[in-house]
């Protein structure tokens, strides 16, 4: 595997650099043209409002690569006070890894694993109830080729693609012209279910706004419809905020359908039920294939979160929330996971990539946060980059650093990267660290 | 008697697994102390966070002290007693097959984790996944005897698939949710969703406010059940208290959930 | 001044290959190969291994695992419950930790692999639009050697040329879609099935001649014409073939014809053990063997091969690319199930299951697979597999070795199993007993020649020296469940079941020629139906860490 250093320097003139991949969102559009012109994209043909973003707002840098106690160092002082946290800590932490490449996530793993750690990737935060629910039912899902050449009814449940996926419609879910959907939106009927009518209602065919915290009971009411029990109407208005005969209108409509699909978000598993609200989806897609095709795909949200699942999967067996104490892998979604093993004040020590828990985190978890030392790699200058004891500010993947990320649906992308950095990459550093580490446990 | 006094003062976590009256009681009080458990990523002999004194050779353990951060505690145990002064941490009697714990404080989540018999009471408060599956396991709880005086929270009796729980106060959203057999009875309050997925087996929510039922729930009768009564007179033979007025109440009885088998019931207390 | 030879003096070796069969003789290693002796005698080796007495082979090659990728990733994935109870893999400061089941995870699929003295395996069914996700997987995946087969047995693109009748264009695909995903061979699963799968509710196809909606071709007809282009472009392997219609009672005749489609195109059919059952259609209360008449084809039949896939007792998880399969056996198992059609190219299911010897049908299962093997004619061209870990984990192989060689063994593990198994198939009345060099050919030389590995397999000068030694012992489970040591490119990386040197292992793969022009038609049709772009589909070589071009 190459390894994702920073590549050779541009000149003056502007590049064209032709299928690029974006790593903004899970969508990974690896379809855009970058500009390059003095080590900065100037333009990004056919990426969205969050992908330009992203692409534009990276520019070469004269910060510190390293930075001690919030004093300039060098990455090799960085490394070695790194490597000393993490081997002296009982129980140090490695947690975020959904903003880097797949080549620099299996050697945080690996790093977590000579420490005797505790390694979690943002999953745990985002989609880890629908991990959980998978373990617990499984999943009927596909590739988006499938959804963009199959798909004739799609539902989006619990999310807001038009904002958080701008290009997903256009490129996987509505819009394309199939195999099977020659007529492209024309051969779709599109549902939206949702608490709130956010940009995304409005690109629907049909609409349910759902009572909020519903989500279980209109599940199950379709479960049941699809069952073919007989339920309360009465109550299924009470429960879910929508009159029975709605519901069975759509459940008539996915029977009917040729190829269902159920594109699900935080809505479902961020509220009240989480897992469970996941679970119930899940066996919806199942009890559909029954009568006709159908898949589900959660929603992922950053570039290579599915590649953290990936990665920590195959090293450990386990996708999130691994605990490595007794030097081997142990999987508890509750008790390994960051958020519980911080704001419990059990990490006494922690390595963040790419992630920013000092912002996000529950008040009791960034108390703990900053009162143990950890290590922070990010690109960007953060809340957690501010606070950490050792703070390395890496190149950003996709931009300055090539390598391997996994898209929503788990289908692997090489990243084509636009221009250098003077920063090192989160594998550089990994890798150092996790030399270091191993000469200190022998 | 082995007597273990807590005099660790850390949050990291501490596990204690395999240190069970089973397992100590053919050891001697020096072996007892060189037994290895974990602090975080550390083995350390059992001395060096508890002071053990007495004898284990009856299978008795007694640990006192505010073990909330000392996980494990007579998790596969087999025979014997523990006997927790203070609060207890994570997975009390994980797994266990024989014997008691009581626990005279508060136990966080996963009491009786895929127990498969024994009894475990907790004298306050527990957490979450009482009586529960693991994540992924087909099944849970397999048989054995749970009672919690206080309250719980999510997903108590997780797949259960035989055995009783019982809770005395309140209990949190799930109870008994994709349950294969067994009994659960809640005492108090119940949060949502009771029993969803429920194949077979009983769940009683006999508090004040009992939440509407899903809708694959359906009505069957009212009526006052022997088999319940039964069930509070084992419960008040292992310690448990039930109320006078659960015994002559009358319960309405529902049957689901029909999303699956459907064999499963939930009895409501009706309020007179 | 190092010599750098490596010798393993007066062992008791095993070299099918060159008909070798348990003489007393040394090997020599330079260099990572197995050489001749120096020719001049004052030359020594810097080190000497005194294997006397100790059986001598080649390393083990296992030719139809699961072990990497998406398909086995999910499985992992899905359970942890699998997990939780199992062996430990802990880590030390030379291996990683890790977790077993029926899924391990990577480092501890390749620690176990050479611990049971196995140095080269290969994943069975990978969709070439995964392949990269393949390599990573497989570097973290060490001590042993690996290379894995690409699905096109559903592919659109080759459905379609099939359709058109142009078989340049399906050979010159083939050439390309191996040499951009860095495989092996072409991989059929269930022909057509899974297309029909994915466009009808419990879709399948259930014979060779039915027609696959959309596409109008047959199984038959994509049995025949890839078979047909792997031979012309003189792969090392033969096109590798799961059969319609696997598991089903009954299913014998369509394995039947299946053999018969070949003709005299080279064919390995996979885990034929699910493939050759009597009875009536879906009908298990008939449930019987016909191993013996298919066995008897494969006998007469030198272009065929076979792997047996042998059923074990007891829990494991079924993962196949065979997506209306998985729907089906999480259906009679009531148990979890994971699908995942990937566009343009197959599908996959996953189900958690359990072989009980109560059961008539697993019993039968379990007997069929022993048959294969104890009625086979020639060993060259039926090799030992569990499809692990759909019939069961890779761990069990000992435990087949013995039932080969022990027909004590044999018989008592008969008297534990249905009873049904006597008159249903002919295991109780198979006396034969497997010598030492038969299984030596079942589970290196023969598939690593039906791989056409040349330097694998075997002991003669120029192969790699991947070499297994062995204590002899009368318990045939346990003299191959831990082996003395195990040498991989001259070094020892296991010795008596401990890793005492991980290293990488090699990826295998082919890059057949083909007729450029080819390309701008593929890049139409990735631009017309593909969700990623032409250009970033092929993996490059500087991608992979350690490569090996298997040459035509």
């Amino acid at each position: 595997m190459s390894t994702p250093a920073a590549t050779k320097p541009a000149d003056a003139s502007a590049t064209v650099i032709t299928d690029s991949t974006c790593t903004f969102c899970g969508c990974v559009c690896d379809d855009i043209d970058i500009t390059v012109k003095d080590n900065h994209i100037v333009d990004a043909k056919r990426a969205c409002v969050l992908g330009k973003a992203w692409f534009y707002n990276h520019h070469a840098d004269d910060r510190p690569s390293c930075l001690i106690d919030g004093k300039p160092a060098s990455v090799d002082e960085g490394v070695e006070r790194a490597a000393r946290i993490l081997t002296e800590a009982k129980y140090p932490i490695i947690y975020g890894l959904s903003d880097t490449t797949s080549e620099a996530q299996r050697v945080a793993v690996g790093i977590g694993d000579a420490i005797r750690g505790t390694v979690d990737t943002t999953t745990s935060v985002c989609h880890g109830p629908s991990g959980m629910a998978f373990q617990g039912v499984g999943e009927v899902t596909c590739t988006l080729g499938e959804i963009a050449n199959r798909g004739d009814l799609i539902i989006f449940w619990g999310g807001n693609p038009a904002e958080s996926h701008p290009r997903h419609f256009t490129k996987y879910s509505l819009m394309p012209k199939g195999m099977f959907v020659p007529n492209g939106r024309k051969d779709r009927t599109a549902v939206g279910v949702d608490v709130r009518k956010t940009k995304t209602a409005k690109a629907m065919d049909l609409f349910f706004q759902i009572k909020p915290r519903a989500d279980f009971e209109a599940l199950w009411t379709l479960r049941a419809l699809a069952k073919g029990i007989e339920v309360d109407p009465v109550q299924v208005k009470n429960d879910t905020g929508i009159e029975l005969e709605r519901w069975q209108d759509l459940m008539n409509r996915m029977k009917a359908a040729k190829f269902g699909v159920i594109l699900f978000g935080m809505g479902l598993t961020m509220t009240r039920g989480k897992h469970l609200n996941s679970e119930a989806l899940l066996s919806l897609a199942r009890d559909m294939n029954k009568f006709t095709r159908f898949v589900v795909k959660p929603m992922r949200g950053h570039g290579n979160v599915t590649g953290a699942d990936n990665v920590v999967t195959w090293q450990t067996g386990y996708p999130f929330g691994v605990n490595m104490s007794r030097g081997y892998p142990r999987f508890n979604p509750g008790e390994y996971t960051s958020s519980d093993t911080l704001a419990r004040g059990e990490a006494d020590a922690a390595m963040l990539i790419a992630c920013d828990p000092m912002a996000n985190f529950s008040q009791p978890a960034r108390e703990r946060l900053k009162s143990i030392p950890y290590i922070a790699l990010d690109p960007k200058d953060t809340p957690t980059t501010r606070h950490a004891t050792v703070a390395f500010t890496t190149a950003t993947y996709g931009i300055n650093v090539p390598g391997t990320v996994y898209r929503m649906d788990d289908v692997p992308i090489f990243l084509r990267p636009a221009f250098p950095s003077s920063h090192p990459s989160d594998f550089e550093v990994l890798s150092a660290i996790q030399r270091r580490v191993l000469e200190l446990k022998q | 008697m082995l007597r273990l006094r807590y005099k660790a003062d850390t949050s990291i976590p501490v596990e204690v697994e395999g240190l069970t009256p089973n397992a100590v009681r053919a050891l001697s009080l020096a072996d007892v102390q060189r037994f290895e458990i974990f602090h975080g990523n550390r083995k350390v002999p059992l001395a060096e966070l508890f002071d053990a004194s007495g004898d284990p050779s009856d299978a008795r353990m007694v640990l006192e002290g505010n073990l909330a951060g000392v996980h494990w505690i007579g998790a596969q145990m087999t025979e014997g007693e523990i006997e927790v002064r203070g609060d207890a941490g994570r997975h009390v009697g994980s797994e266990m097959t024989g014997g008691t714990i009581h626990v005279h404080g508060n136990a966080s989540d996963w009491v009786g984790g895929e127990m498969h018999g024994g009894l475990i009471h907790v004298h306050g408060h527990a957490g979450h996944l009482i009586g529960s599956a693991y994540r992924g396991s087909e099944r849970g709880m397999t048989a054995g005897t749970i009672l919690i005086d206080g309250s719980v929270g999510n997903e108590v009796g997780l797949t259960l698939r035989r055995g009783v729980i019982a809770i005395g106060g309140a209990c949190g959203d799930f109870v008994g949710a994709n349950m294969i057999a067994g009994t659960v009875l809640v005492f108090g309050q119940c949060g949502n969703r009771p029993a969803a997925g429920m194949r077979r087996g009983t769940v009683g929510l006999l508090g004040e406010n009992p939440p509407s039922l899903l809708v694959s729930f359906r009505k069957s009768c009212d009526y006052e059940p022997t088999f319940l009564r039964l069930t509070f007179r084992h419960l008040q033979s292992q310690g448990f208290a039930v109320a006078d007025e659960y015994w002559h109440a009358r319960y309405g009885l529902y049957h689901g959930d029909h999303v699956t088998v459907g064999r499963g019931e939930i009895l409501i207390r009706e309020r007179t | 001044m190092s010599s750098g030879y490596f010798k393993i003096a007066d062992g008791t070796v095993y070299d099918p290959i060159h008909g070798v069969n348990g003489e007393r003789r040394d090997i020599w290693i330079r260099d990572g190969k197995i050489v001749d002796p120096p020719s001049d005698p004052n030359i020594r080796p810097d080190r000497t291994l005194d294997a006397s007495g100790l059986v001598v082979m080649p390393g083990g090659v296992d030719m139809h695992c699961h072990i990497a990728g998406p398909k086995v990733n999910s499985a992992r994935k899905m359970r942890p419950e699998d997990k939780r109870k199992a062996d430990k893999v802990v880590g030390t400061a030379k291996t990683r930790s890790g977790t077993m089941g029926s899924v391990p995870s990577t480092f501890a699929t390749g620690y176990k692999y050479a611990g049971l003295g196995y140095t080269t395996a290969f994943d069975a069914a990978i969709p070439p639009l995964a392949a990269r996700h393949v390599h990573e997987e497989f570097e973290d995946t060490p001590c042993i050697d690996k290379g894995f087969f690409v699905l096109m047995g559903n592919n659109h693109f080759v459905m379609e040329s099939i359709h058109r009748n142009e078989p340049d264009r399906l050979r010159s695909f083939v050439a390309w879609l191996l040499g951009a995903a860095k495989g092996f061979t072409p991989k059929i699963v269930n022909p057509g099935g899974v297309e029909v799968w994915k466009q009808l509710p419990s879709g399948n196809v259930h014979g060779l001649d039915e027609n696959v909606g959309h596409f109008d071709v047959t199984p038959r007809q994509i049995i025949e014409q890839l078979a047909l282009a792997v031979d012309e472009l003189r792969l090392p392997h033969s096109v590798h073939l799961h059969c319609n219609n696997l598991g089903m009672p009954g299913n014998w005749r369509t394995t039947l014809e299946t053999m018969k489609t070949f003709g005299d195109s080279r064919g390995h059919l996979a885990h034929i053990q699910f493939h050759s059952y009597g009875g009536g259609e879906g009908d298990e209360t008939t449930f019987n063997s016909k191993a013996g008449e298919l066995v008897d084809y494969v006998n007469d039949h030198p272009n065929l091969t076979v792997d047996v896939g042998q059923v074990l007792f007891g829990e494991t998880t079924t993962m196949t690319a065979d997506g209306p399969l998985g729907y089906y056996l999480s259906n009679a198992f009531k148990s979890k199930w994971f699908s995942a059609d990937t566009e343009m190219e197959s599908g996959c299911g996953i189900a958690p299951i359990e072989y009980k010897n109560t059961s008539i049908v697993h019993s039968l299962q379990w007997a069929i697979g022993l048959e294969w093997y104890l009625l086979a004619k020639d060993p060259w061209r039926v090799v030992m597999s569990t499809d692990h870990p759909n019939g069961g984990s890779f761990l069990a192989y000992p435990q087949i070795i013995q039932l080969l060689m022990d027909r004590t063994y044999r018989e008592d593990a008969l008297k534990l199993v249905h009873p049904a198994v006597r008159e249903r198939s002919q295991l109780a009345n198979l006396t034969r007993e497997y010598s030492l060099y038969e299984i030596c050919i079942i589970t290196r030389s023969g598939p690593a020649k039906i791989l056409g590995l040349v330097n694998k397999g075997h002991l003669g000068a120029g192969a790699d020296a991947d070499i297994t030694i062995y204590t002899p012992n009368d318990d045939k489970t346990k003299m191959f469940e831990l082996p003395r040591m195990v040498i991989k490119n001259g070094v020892v990386i296991v010795e008596q079941g401990e890793v005492r040197e991980p290293i990488a292992g090699k990826l295998l793969y082919v890059s057949p020629e083909y007729d450029r022009g080819i390309e701008a038609d593929i890049a139409q049709w990735f631009e017309k139906y593909y969700s990623i772009r032409f250009r970033n589909y092929a993996v490059p070589l500087e991608y992979l860490h350690d490569a090996q071009e298997v040459r035509i």
